[in-house]
């Protein structure tokens, strides 16, 4: 049996492919985007969390953990968990009445996964739907995810990865007989900003994404437009201007609007939100403009 | 997409609807007794006479003699009363709420009306003196008043102070052969077979009070016309419409949307009884309109017009309840249920242009009338799909999907014949029933399954009040194993129902002798083959629906129960019992574990799903073992319509974390709200578990979505796509809001501004800002799910 973690499993997803789809969200990512929208699928391990909103302050958890990991800040009795104690052991999870610790991932075998997804099969079968892989970047974990798309592929599931192909290339080999559709993440033009901001460089990146359209595999190129850093003209005409000259056969591309809903999240972990408090998402006009930008460079379809 | 599709969506809204719309909004609503002043000298006149004559007879007074109004402008005209939304007091059915409620309608909190100053007077001199122990509720009270009482906390007997309704009539026979026809059948079967009872004479009696009534409008129409020039053609055309309906059928499409109207104010003159559904109108105007359209007298716009206008006059006619009934169904919904879609007799596609027609008449409306229910089935075209997506996006929460690959088994599986199931439409909410065959009694009763649930835990004494109210068979702390517990709960079940059918059957006996309605009988099938009045079993169908509320709470409970109590032994049953007991007060952490350490109805967890689907099989099954005194079945519904709140309030806190008094699940077969946290997906799924087979009276699910989801092409699709995936689960219906919290909160804040918002509130669409506010907190709490981050 093959295990990995994931953080989530998302049914009735919309905009992670076509139709109707269950997202499966893996752990673990090598690029760091300072705005990122799943800052919990970064890291590859799994962490105690805890919601205040769901707290009843009733201290059982503290009294519960045998490794003294947990603490009360006074007086709004806010529980302080000491990560450097926890041993992961859940017997706070287990006895907190709430539901407010939890862990923010979990072990899973690929066949009890690929058995929860599978549920759905009706709404994949009658919107040309289907399995979306998803992070973090699940290619970290390519024998678990290769397994999950197996099994699915097997039940007639149609497959997809979202993928920032920022993995070596025994990752792509693993898993691209079992995938339909590879969604992929590029986000600058401009190595220089990749690899500051990104924190990885670009050039394996492009060099996977050119292997995958060597492979004949089926790509739709993903750019997520984030005021500030991808969502300029200039960043969107490099971007175009590469994609234009791939082979054998164009990609197309997909834009993503912004979604300042991550916000929360990031309050949520206690980490600050890198883009400007008032950033709201893109207006349908300002998306037009954006995917004029790439048609103009010569990108054929643009979809948004 | 098919051609006249593309045509029909892209049709404008019409400047005069618009206006009728906005003056018919702004019309005052008052408590009217002009008919009850009718009924009331009739009655007086005809002491001695036999009651389906007497009841003949002032209907067809009413008909000759209430004062009849027409606006200009109006295409269709007609009502029961000369003010629009008029709350009529019917004397025959029972007074004596509003005895005790008058002065308190102007400002009661649900479903307020105005009270004329001289009708108070009238009201206790002659009125009530008169009828106080003659009205049907009288003499329901009287029979069984104290043994309903004793089962109230768990049984609520309806129907006990007004006419049935629920009805689907036999329109197109009323427009194939018209009053004048049915006539000449009624004269002919009382030729042929005698008319000992005088059935023939009252039915022929209304008959005649109908084609008066309509050349009444002729008339009236036509002087009309001498007064208004700027109308005046309009108004002759108007006038030639009603006079012709008095001698033959109707021949063109807005002659037969005009009979089509004048059926059901008739109807509910006779009865003033909840809700006489057009049922599935797409299919029986389709020759009307076909031909017109052929012969070119009649164009998509035109049609559109006339069916709004038709639209309109749905909404003009409302149902007065008492203070407690508005409760139970608030925004005084009456119920004009209209199909469209499904499919024919051969099992093919019967969508056609009325269908997208009706569509659009909703979206440019956006009105609580007709109640707009859409027939999908496997082969329903992707056209019909996605305008039906596109409408409910709009917000107005119809059309209400139902599913025939589950409505057709049910109804088979009751004694409907396979020549009658495929033809189903659906009546009030979202009761099903046949067209134009069926007296289907829907809302018998109430059978609150949270409560004998409650008593089952407590030795039978009621956590509100301490008094004896159910069987004692044991409390929590003496059932040794969760199967004990299941046990007693059966046999507190069991007990209920054995109480429940003969109070159910009197009831229903009352009627037949005190709300004879041979009016409806004229069109309703068999009831002239068989010279019996519908109310005493004339019709060919004759079933009777009880409800069953709420399996989500009872899945729930019982697996809070099992996993908490009897599985993992971390509750005390002792402790949980006295936790209920005290409605949880210093009992939060025992709450909160129930509430989130075991599984909940709604997200796609087998076993608890199976724990729902268990006790609504057990009670449909016990319903099955009894026949209605019309020698029909009783069946089980699924629906609660707006009572999960007055439910919720007769019942304590509940193992599944529920506070006492607070609302049950919605709708019927809804998770409980906020519980389902798995997605639309896993709600479907478990909501797919309780057979739908079972409730073959009907079911409700009720689901909220985010306005973004439909702001694309894609979204809609997609949602289309969901709607499929819910035929293939074969779950009867289920229905849609879709707003923001925002919305709703606004509109609550300045409700001057919102008074168009309307929203599903059960299997009706209410306006939002004459909900009480107990039912808008619940609305809006009801889980949303969003567009996907
Ligand atoms: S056990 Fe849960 S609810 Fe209680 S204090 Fe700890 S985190 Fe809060
Ligand atoms: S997981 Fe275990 S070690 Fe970590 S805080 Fe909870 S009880 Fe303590």
């Amino acid at each position: 049996m093959i295990f990995g973690t994931i953080f989530d499993v998302k049914r009735f997803a919309l905009h992670d492919g076509d139709g109707l789809r269950t997202t499966l969200f893996l752990k673990g990512c090598p690029l760091h985007c300072p705005w990122c929208q799943n800052p919990e699928g970064i890291s590859p391990k799994i962490h105690l969390c805890w919601t205040p909103s769901r707290c009843i302050h009733c201290g059982i958890c503290v009294s519960v953990c045998p490794l003294g990991a947990l603490s009360r800040k006074e007086p709004q009795l806010d529980i302080r968990i000491d990560f450097r104690k926890c041993d992961n052991n859940g017997l706070c999870v287990e006895e907190c009445p709430s539901a407010a610790l939890s862990f923010d991932g979990r072990r899973v075998s690929a066949e009890e996964i690929a058995g929860e997804i599978l549920r759905d099969r009706d709404f994949f079968d009658v919107s040309e739907g289907g399995v979306t892989l998803s992070g973090g970047e699940p290619l970290m974990q390519p024998s678990f995810a290769a397994e999950v798309l197996r099994i699915c592929r097997e039940n007639g599931v149609h497959t997809a990865v979202e993928t920032t192909v920022s993995v070596p290339r025994s990752a792509i080999d693993a898993v691209i007989d079992y995938v339909d559709l590879f969604l992929v993440d590029h986000k600058f033009a401009d190595p220089e900003s990749h690899k500051n901001i990104l924190g990885a460089d670009r050039k394996p990146i492009r060099r996977n994404l050119e292997y995958l359209l060597s492979r004949d595999a089926r790509v739709r190129i993903r750019i997520a437009l984030i005021p500030e850093y991808t969502a300029t003209e200039d960043n969107l005409r490099g971007l175009g201007d590469y994609i234009r000259s791939l082979e054998p056969v164009q990609p197309s591309v997909e834009l993503l609007n912004f979604n300042p809903m991550a916000e929360n999240k990031y309050r949520l972990f206690g980490q600050s939100w890198p883009i400007s408090r008032d950033a709201g998402r893109f207006s349908p006009e300002e998306i037009d403009y954006f995917a004029d930008v790439l048609r103009k460079t010569g990108v054929e379809r643009v979809a948004t | 997409m098919r051609e006249y599709v593309r045509e029909i969506e892209s049709l404008p809204k019409s400047h005069r609807i618009e206006r009728l719309k906005k003056d018919m909004l702004a019309e005052t609503r008052y408590v009217s007794m002009d008919q009850a002043r009718i009924i009331t000298r009739v009655y007086r006149e005809t002491e001695g006479e036999p009651v389906n004559i007497r009841r003949a007879k002032s209907l067809a007074a009413a008909l000759r003699e209430m004062p009849i109004r027409i606006d200009p402008g109006e295409l269709i005209v007609g009502n029961r009363t000369s003010g629009v939304r008029a709350g009529v007091v019917f004397p025959e059915g029972g007074i004596s709420w509003v005895n005790k409620e008058l002065e308190t309608l102007p400002s009661r909190p649900q479903d307020r009306f105005e009270v004329h100053s001289e009708d108070i007077p009238y009201f206790r001199n002659e009125l009530f003196p008169y009828w106080n122990g003659k009205t049907l509720e009288d003499a329901v009270n009287a029979e069984i008043g104290e043994q309903a009482a004793l089962i109230a906390r768990v049984v609520k007997i309806n129907q006990k102070d007004h006419a049935q309704g629920h009805i689907c009539p036999n329109v197109e026979k009323w427009l194939r052969m018209g009053p004048a026809g049915i006539l000449e059948e009624i004269r002919a079967a009382a030729a042929k077979n005698g008319d000992s009872n005088r059935f023939f004479e009252g039915v022929a009696l209304t008959l005649e009070g109908a084609m008066n009534f309509m050349g009444r409008y002729g008339k009236l129409a036509l002087e009309m016309a001498r007064e208004n020039p700027n109308f005046a053609d309009e108004l002759r055309d108007i006038s030639r419409i009603c006079s012709a309906l008095t001698t033959r059928p109707p021949e063109h499409f807005h002659e037969a949307l005009q009979a089509l109207w004048f059926l059901f104010v008739t109807l509910h003159m006779e009865s003033n009884a909840s809700s006489f559904s057009p049922g599935r109108m797409d299919q029986y105007l389709m020759p009307y309109f076909g031909r017109d359209i052929a012969r070119g007298a009649l164009d998509f716009p035109r049609a559109l017009e006339l069916i709004e206008a038709l639209w309109l006059k749905f909404n003009q006619i409302v149902y007065l309840r008492s203070t407690s009934g508005a409760r139970y169904f608030a925004g005084f919904p009456i119920g004009f249920n209209v199909a469209l879609g499904g499919q024919n007799a051969d099992g093919s596609d019967a969508s056609n242009p009325l269908s997208f027609l009706f569509l659009k008449a909703q979206e440019h409306l956006e009105l609580p009338q007709p109640n707009l229910s859409a027939r999908l089935f496997e082969h329903s075209p992707e056209d019909l799909l996605n305008v039906c997506s596109r409408v409910i996006g709009c917000g107005s929460g119809m059309p209400q999907i139902f599913n025939d690959e589950a409505v057709i088994p049910a109804l088979r599986g009751v004694g409907i014949a396979e020549s009658d199931a495929w033809n189903y439409t659906i009546v009030g909410c979202v009761e099903l029933t046949t067209s134009g065959n069926s007296l289907g009694w829907s809302d018998a009763a109430m059978f609150n399954l949270v409560k004998a649930l409650e008593l089952t835990l407590t030795g039978g004494i009621d956590l509100l009040d301490g008094s004896k109210s159910g069987l004692n068979l044991g409390t929590l702390e003496n059932y040794g194993s969760f199967e004990e517990l299941e046990e007693a709960f059966r046999k507190q079940i069991d007990h209920f129902i054995n109480l429940m059918i003969p109070l159910c059957h009197a009831v229903d006996r009352i009627h037949g002798e005190i709300v004879q309605s041979p009016f409806l009988s004229s069109v309703i099938d068999n009831c002239i083959d068989a010279g019996v009045d519908v109310t005493n079993g004339g019709a060919q169908y004759n079933l009777s629906g009880i409800q069953a509320i709420q399996p989500a709470n009872i899945a729930d409970s019982l697996a809070a129960l099992k996993t908490l109590v009897y599985d993992d032994r971390k509750v005390e049953a002792s402790v949980l019992l006295n936790a209920i007991r005290d409605n949880f007060e210093g009992q939060e952490i025992l709450r909160q574990r129930l509430l989130n350490k075991a599984a909940k109805y709604g997200n796609d967890v087998e076993w608890v799903d199976e724990l729902g689907h268990k006790w609504v099989r057990h009670f449909a099954k016990r319903l099955k073992e009894f026949s209605n005194r019309r020698g029909g079945p009783y069946h089980t519904g699924l629906y609660t319509v707006s009572a999960h709140v007055p439910m919720g309030q007769n019942v304590g806190a509940t193992p599944d974390g529920r506070h006492a008094r607070t609302p049950l699940a919605d709708g019927g077969i809804s998770a409980v709200y906020g519980r389902d946290n798995s997605g639309p997906t896993a709600l479907l799924r478990s909501v797919s578990r309780i057979d739908s087979a079972l409730g073959s009276n009907g079911t409700l699910l009720n689901m909220k979505f985010s306005p973004q989801l439909f702001k694309t092409e894609e979204g809609i699709r997609k949602f289309s796509a969901m709607l499929r995936a819910f035929v293939r689960l074969k779950i009867s219906h289920v229905q849609f809001n879709v707003f923001t919290e925002e919305d709703l909160r606004a509109a609550i804040e300045q409700p001057e501004k919102f008074r168009n918002l309307t929203v599903r509130v059960a299997g009706y669409t209410a306006y939002f800002t004459e909900l009480a506010g107990d039912l808008q907190e619940e609305i809006i709490a009801r889980t949303t799910y969003l567009e996907a981050l």
